[in-house]
């Protein structure tokens, strides 16, 4: 047996500082990374990922301001609160007269009910040191059988190098509740810092959620994102995580299905460049019958950058009529850019219909061709088919505001059009 | 228009799940059914619909002076009963226009009414999707197929105000909806609503009843109904819950 | 080509159309006041559509004729 003289998670967060508190969900989760490790490639959940080299680094939990107008979306009137660092800047946050809406602190979220909710499910290193460690977050409440007025944006800003933000966040939408959440990730001057976010929430009986998740930070910074979503019978659920940025980018979405009826709908686009490393691991796990869900993931890789798809599917024995679908294409620019994709169905029910679909490859020579010959740049018909190939996915982002900023940002970035 | 007196009914050599349901709906109004899983809604709705796998083991059922019970499950249509399902099934191939033709034009004949030409159809089904905003699209393609939970229920109000039925038993259409289409497919069903016909609604939750208000609230426990009332038994039995019913019947 | 061995073939795709999801098919339409024989005629048309739409018109034409016929004669 092998004597652990150094824990490297322990060393990780010694500099943290240990919030003084009664809150059983942090004292659980420092008990929890006692014991716990950072992954290696050995285990096979991180096998195409490596951290090794950012978790010997030491990072430093330090507010900073912002000028909060760089990040601010045009047109989107939506409640706006402001995480810098993972603390919650009040100032530059603004919450609009809703009566559908509530926002509080997400230490005012009931720690049995979170238990309970929670119950049962893994958790990782990350999101235990976020939860063990937080500097902030919020606990959005949507009414009963209300829709929210405004979108609620959740924008997230490092400031300063080798910096982590440890922000926490839960969504309750109550029974019969319709609304939008659009969480944005952005950095500036943070070379070697880490987004460490968590993002959770349950979607009670025939309510509606949409989350809108824009990864923006600049090449240099680690973004590890876990979320988990537990839905109710008859809910919806939507979720579109388009990410550009970061250098090494995780994002673990798990959704638990727990009661019939429900709709489930997962979309990713990835767009790696020079060195990025971008994963997208997503967990669906049907446990009752006549639900539907829908997974369309698209990457597009160039320079030297690595992108890794890994979505599983679990039908558990007793859901029956289920509809599961999943689908990962992508397109490799450069030949130094590659892909990992691994889909992965545990089907345990009789009356199922599922699919699964994973392509990587190459635009296509002949399009690129008769482009050409029509008179348009490589340059130009390359741009024609990668937005060709990502526009489907872009489409399942109907706030006009959000689509617009979206198209923006890839013009700034990519110099493309769609 | 309907009257339904002890009405016993299993599953197929199975447990019995209607244990002597009486109901009686008049034309022109709107009755809600609700109840927990398992108390015996979806059996009510298949086997008024006429669903094979069930057995009517005692009752009677009558629909404008017809044994329902004795007719098959198209006949009851014929009659001017429509069910709007609670999962709607995909009919690949079979465009939406398609369907309804062939459906309207079998009732038509059973009722001894012209069968209607294509102009007259296509003026009828521009005003039904207007009623539930489904878009012309929608309308050709095949039935469900490709369809979203929304617009799936939106098709079965598209569906009945195409074929104008005498009484229309909605089962958990406002179940999965988001509040838009709630609201969509509730303004639809009001449209529809006329001293003529008459409606069921079998929800589990109270909201549904929010936008389509309802002249009746029965209360369906372990297959029978327990308690009637008006639209304030909903909100009390959203807030107190199934449990609190069956101790005030007990009393 | 499957249409020309058409006794055998009406069968088997009128079987299919008894499975568990068939089943739920026909009810559907019988509810709309379509009886069952019209009701398996339209779901089995449905599913051939494809491969008729695929053929050369004359031939589509004919095929089409041919399942009407098969169908009124292997439904019981």
């Amino acid at each position: 047996m092998e004597l652990v003289v150094d824990n490297k998670v322990l060393e990780f967060v010694a500099d943290f500082k240990k919030q003084d508190t009664e809150s059983k969900v942090r004292k659980q989760a420092l008990d929890a990374l006692n014991g716990m490790d950072f992954p290696t490639t050995r285990v096979e959940d991180w096998k195409y990922t490596r951290v090794a080299k950012y978790v010997k680094k030491k990072y430093k939990q330090v507010q900073a301001s912002v000028n909060v107008e760089d990040y601010t979306i045009a047109d989107l009137n939506a409640h706006q609160l402001v995480f810098v660092n993972g603390y919650y800047d009040e100032n530059l946050s603004t919450i609009l007269e809703d009566d559908a809406v509530s926002i509080r602190n997400i230490e005012d979220l009931d720690e049995d009910y979170y238990s309970d909710l929670l119950e049962d499910t893994e958790e990782n290193v990350f999101s235990l040191i976020n939860k063990a460690y937080q500097t902030g977050g919020v606990f959005i409440q949507i009414k009963k059988n209300k829709k929210a007025n405004y979108p609620i944006h959740l924008m997230h800003i490092l400031d300063g190098e080798e910096v982590i933000a440890n922000a926490r966040h839960f969504v309750l939408s109550e029974n019969g509740s319709q609304a939008e959440i659009v969480a944005t990730y952005h950095s500036k001057n943070s070379a070697n810092s880490f987004t460490n976010v968590v993002l959770e929430g349950n979607i009670e009986s025939n309510a509606s959620l949409t989350i809108n998740k824009f990864q923006t930070e600049a090449k240099d910074v680690l973004h590890m994102s876990n979320e988990l979503f537990i839905q109710d019978e008859s809910s919806n659920f939507l979720i579109n995580t388009i990410t550009t940025g970061g250098l090494l980018t995780r994002n673990g979405l798990n959704v638990i299905v727990e009661g019939e009826n429900c709709h489930t709908e997962m979309n990713g686009a990835y767009l790696g460049t020079e060195k990025q490393h971008i994963d997208n691991h997503t967990i669906i796990d049907q446990l009752y019958s006549n639900c539907t869900s829908s997974e369309s993931y698209k990457g597009v890789m160039d320079g030297k950058s690595v992108g890794v798809f890994n979505g599983k599917v679990i039908v558990r024995q007793d859901a029956q009529k289920i509809e599961a679908y999943q689908s990962n294409k992508n397109i490799l620019l450069s030949k130094t850019a590659s892909v990992n994709s691994k889909p992965e169905l545990e089907i345990y029910a009789d009356d199922v219909r599922c699919s699964h679909g994973s392509t990587i490859g190459e635009l296509d020579q002949e399009a690129i061709f008769y482009l050409r010959t029509r008179g348009v740049s490589v340059a130009s018909a390359k741009q024609l088919l990668v937005s060709g190939f990502i526009g489907d996915v872009l489409n399942k982002v109907k706030n006009e505001a959000l689509r617009a900023n979206i198209d923006q940002l890839f013009l700034n970035d990519f110099g493309w059009k769609f | 228009m309907l009257t339904i007196k002890n009405l016993h009914a299993s599953v197929e050599e199975g447990a019995e799940i209607l244990k002597g349901l009486n109901l009686e709906v008049k034309a022109g109004e709107v009755h809600a059914i609700m109840g927990p899983n398992g108390s015996g809604k979806s059996t009510l709705a298949s086997v008024l619909a006429g669903k094979d796998g069930y057995e009517v083991t005692e009752g009677s059922v009558d629909f404008e002076g017809i044994d329902l019970l004795d007719l098959d499950a198209e006949d009851r249509a014929k009659e001017g009963l429509f069910l709007a399902f609670q999962y709607p099934v995909e009919i690949p191939g079979v465009s939406n226009v398609n369907f309804l033709r062939t459906a309207m034009n079998e009732i038509r004949e059973y009722r001894k009414e012209d069968k209607l030409s294509a102009k007259e159809f296509l003026a009828k089904v521009k005003v039904a999707s207007n009623l539930v905003e489904l878009d012309d699209k929608l309308a050709s393609r095949a039935v469900n197929v490709g369809f979203s939970g929304g617009e799936k229920k939106r098709n079965e109000i598209f569906q009945m105000a195409m074929l104008e039925p005498k009484l229309a038993i909605l089962d958990e259409t406002d179940s999965g909806l988001d509040i838009d289409a709630l609201r969509i497919v509730s303004e639809g069903v009001n449209k529809l609503r006329s001293k003529n016909n008459a409606i069921i609604l079998i929800t589990h939750y109270q909201r549904l009843l929010e936008y389509i208000k309802p002249d009746f609230v029965h209360v369906l426990n372990d297959g029978k109904i327990i308690k009637t009332g008006n639209k304030d038994l909903a909100l009390e039995l959203e807030e107190k819950g199934y449990d609190w019913i069956n101790e005030e019947i007990a009393k | 080509m499957r249409i020309l061995s058409r006794t055998s073939n009406a069968r088997i795709e009128h079987e299919a159309t008894t499975s568990k999801i068939g089943e739920d098919q026909i009810f559907y339409c019988q509810q709309r006041g379509i009886n069952q024989e019209k009701a398996i005629g339209l779901i089995v048309n449905g599913y051939c559509k494809e491969v008729l739409n695929n053929m050369p018109m004359e031939f589509a034409v004919e095929a089409q004729k041919l399942l009407e016929i098969s169908l009124e004669n292997s439904v019981g």
